[in-house]
């Protein structure tokens, strides 16, 4: 019976065993199947960063060879991308970059990038109004179907009504406070490693002579390379000794690099908030760059130092525990950067007659007579209503600081490119009503007449020197090979001259697709003589008008797609008809413009 | 001889003695309880440890999800009407306007989706709405449980970067902290990631 019952204890240490083992089993599949999930999670972000890099490197090609790349497949870090690029038409390339990890053959994760690269000079048309200095004049029964942003007063009559918000900036002196510009013109480099010196953050200081908020400042710089450059950050800082105090930093900007050329020119760049500077301080400008060997930035120099109350200084990293600045070549005092400071300025407002109304938010110094449906940003308000009641209410916020002005969105270094590339094209003949061969893009000497119903398919850049008269019925339309992007006509050559005149149903139209636009820039300047430089008849007519220095008046009865100008006189019954689009729109630069990526156009798949 | 033999028989065919069943029972019960001790143990640390690396998946594939979708955005919205709710950004919840796509998963121009991430008691929920025209299909995913907290901070691309009103954002930071219990206790796991908006 005994020798029956031996071994039991080795069935007791098999269950055990067992036990032990299937937990350890139960533990290690558990983890296995944890790392399996973690790892593809991983390789899965790997991917994208392998396919962005793809992108990268294919629109670095497209500008290193003009375009005619097309793809290539390259092993990366920890796997391969896959890239190629298909012509969408004439100047738009889509670029679908694919990265495999661990490679291409027999990848484990892959995903896939795609967007669209195009040629030319991107320009944001944030909102359906954009209104200088002069401000904005509305008549009655007016519609906006968008956003104002206006640097000046917005007046209106009667029974106007604005869909989107109404912002009104705080008026800037026309003047600028504290300036330079060079008498002894040099170039100095920056956002790059030259002569040994990594010259990324560069500095200028200056004195206001008045305690006042600044508004704007405007940097002559231009770009370098073939881009894209990114956005430099631009800072007013305090005074440290001699140089940029790093933890006092007054007011942050961004230098739009789509304002800036190959040439270089004045360039504004506004501020997120405006703090007040105190006259007979040293503030410094600074720039704030990332180092780009290839694609940097040029400030406009003045080796004779003709500004007296401020000096130049550039730095490796204005960040850096303790920074070090150091003098331009030569020694302090002995340069100059060119810039323009501007100050103080007017309180602007808001003001309306009877039953105008905003359905958006509404920020000014003051507001007046309007039915504000969302809320209210002021300092004072009377006979209006916000959120359906008068103020004090929850949707009315007292006290608000005013808005910052904006810059416009075209440049005056843009518009000398435009003209640059119209001049190079050659000059033009008169053009011919009906031709099925477009007209431009080239330079047009003298004033432009149009009698009526004359249809024109253009190729721009076009600039016509003179005047421009449209009677009735007449159409510009941008040729079709420009796909989606668009054109520019301008006018005017010394701001003299330039100014357009237009009867009714005359059409200023893009190619019809996607957001493409043809706009009629005037360099016409109205601010002296108050002279109208954009004056457009009633009824029919339509397009986009863009006088950064001068007067549009839109007549009655039309229809925009979107108006910029130094002052904008709306009279009755027109509709502006903003279009999302154009805050992205990009314009054909020809065959010398560098690619860069079409915002809009990123997917992951 | 056949009484040592009787002796022998005796001895085999005895049972246990008392003393024997009580030693084998305590061999017994100390081996039992040591394993019942292994078991009890391997499986609370078991436990324990797929809580943690579940938790951690969880918050990184959300996180990547809401990573992904901020990246394609063209811009934050302030807010998306869907019948009777209102889903405002802030700072518990992300609307994200994303451009619609065709059939073929192309983006459409000037037609946009709307992505909404927001806490759902101790889910984080994800939603899609798409326009009309788009091709992109309506969603509702929860994308983990025991959601503690989400937290979005906007910010611009200022270096060092800003924090700004979601409208004026170009960058989103996304803090999401779960709940996990282990046995008795309970731990909150927080990961942190940000995104720029690609498409801005």
């Amino acid at each position: 019976m005994i020798k029956d019952q031996s071994g039991q204890i080795i069935i007791l240490a098999f269950i055990a065993l067992g036990v032990m083992l299937f937990t350890v089993l139960f533990i290690i599949g558990g983890a296995q199947l944890y790392f399996q999930n973690a790892s593809y999670s991983a390789n899965a972000e790997k991917a994208i960063a392998i396919a962005e890099a793809g992108v990268d490197k294919a629109i670095a090609s497209l500008n290193k060879t003009g375009g005619s790349y097309t793809d290539e497949s390259t092993i990366l870090g920890d796997g391969a991308y896959s890239v190629t690029v298909t012509n969408k038409d004439a100047i738009t390339k889509v670029i679908e970059s694919t990265g495999f990890i661990p490679d291409k053959n027999n990848p484990k994760v892959k995903r896939t990038v795609k967007i669209n690269a195009l040629r030319g000079t991107g320009v944001s048309f944030n909102y359906g109004l954009q209104v200088g200095e002069g401000g904005l004049e509305l008549g009655n029964g007016n519609i906006i179907k968008g956003s104002i942003y206006s640097n000046g007063s917005i007046i209106m009559g009667n029974v106007n009504e604005i869909t989107g918000d109404a912002w009104v900036a705080a008026g800037v002196s026309p003047t600028a406070n504290q300036q330079a510009d060079c008498q002894v013109c040099a170039e100095f480099v920056f956002g790059k490693i030259i002569d040994g010196q990594t010259r990324l953050d560069i500095a200028q200081s200056f004195k206001p002579s008045i305690t006042d908020k600044i508004r704007k400042v405007a940097l002559k710089v231009k770009k370098t390379g073939p881009g894209p450059h990114a956005d430099p950050i631009v800072r007013i800082m305090g005074d440290d000794n001699g140089k940029p105090k790093r933890n006092e930093v007054l007011a942050t900007g961004v230098l739009n690099n789509l304002l800036v050329t190959g040439d270089p020119g004045f360039i504004d760049v506004t501020f997120f908030t405006n703090p007040t500077l105190i006259a007979e301080t040293t503030y410094w400008i600074m720039i704030d760059t990332s180092a780009n060997n290839t694609n940097y930035w040029v400030w406009q120099n003045d080796t004779a130092a003709s500004y007296n109350r401020g000096q130049p200084k550039w730095s490796a990293d204005w960040g850096a525990g303790n920074p070090v600045w150091n003098d331009l070549t030569g020694g302090p005092n002995l340069n100059d950067f060119s810039f323009n400071i501007y100050m103080g300025g007017t309180i602007n407002s808001i003001t309306s007659g009877n039953n105008s109304k905003v359905l958006g938010d509404v920020h000014a110094n003051t507001i007046n007579g309007l039915t504000i449906q969302k809320e209210a940003y002021y300092q004072a308000i009377a006979n209006s209503t916000v959120g359906g009641s008068a103020c004090p209410n929850p949707k009315c916020h007292p006290g608000s600081e005013d808005p910052a002005p904006q810059a416009f969105p075209i440049s005056e270094a843009n518009i000398n490119s435009w003209k640059s590339g119209a001049e190079s094209a050659g000059p033009l003949p008169s053009p011919t009503c009906g031709s099925p061969v477009a007209w431009g893009p080239g330079k047009y000497s003298g004033n432009l007449i149009l009698g009526s119903s004359c249809s024109i398919k253009v190729k721009t850049p076009v600039w016509i020197t003179g005047n421009l008269t449209l009677e009735n019925g007449n159409s510009f339309i941008l040729d079709s090979s420009y796909g989606s992007t668009s054109g520019v006509i301008i006018l005017g050559t010394d701001g003299t001259q330039g100014y357009a005149t237009m009867g009714n149903q005359n059409k200023i139209l893009g190619t019809g697709e996607g957001s493409s636009i043809l706009v009629l820039l005037t360099t016409y300047d109205s601010r002296v003589n108050q002279q109208t430089a954009i004056t457009i008849g009633n009824v029919g007519n339509s397009g986009v008008f863009y006088a950064d220095k001068g007067i549009i008046d839109p007549g009655n009865s039309n229809k925009f797609k979107e108006l910029t100008a130094w002052k904008i006189t709306l009279t009755n019954d027109s509709i502006i008809d903003y279009e999302t689009g154009l805050a992205s729109t990009l314009f054909s630069s020809g065959p010398q413009g560098s690619y860069s990526l079409v915002k809009g156009t990123y997917q992951v798949k | 001889m056949q009484s040592a033999k009787c002796k022998v028989q005796n001895l085999k065919n005895r049972g246990l003695t008392l003393i024997e069943i009580l030693v084998a029972m305590g061999i017994a019960t100390v081996a039992g309880m040591l394993l019942l001790v292994i078991i009890v143990n391997s499986a609370g640390l078991f436990q324990g440890q797929s809580s943690k690396v579940q938790t951690g998946l969880n918050v990184n594939d959300a996180l990547s999800k809401i990573r992904a979708s901020a990246k394609q955005a063209s811009a934050i919205a302030n807010s998306y009407t869907d019948g009777q709710t209102v889903y405002t950004t802030g700072s518990d919840q992300l609307v994200l306007k994303v451009a619609s796509v065709d059939g073929e998963g192309n983006i459409i121009e000037n037609l946009s989706d709307y992505f909404v991430f927001f806490k759902d008691q101790s889910y984080l929920r994800f939603k899609v709405f798409p326009d009309p025209s788009s091709f992109r299909k309506v969603s509702n995913e929860v994308l983990t449980a025991s959601l503690e907290s989400v937290v979005f901070n906007y910010f611009n691309l200022d270096n060092p970067p800003l924090e700004v009103n979601p409208s004026q954002a170009s960058k989103v930071r996304i803090s999401i902290s779960l709940r996990q219990r282990i046995g008795t206790r309970v731990e909150i796991n927080t990961a942190t990631s940000e995104a720029n908006l690609r498409n801005d």
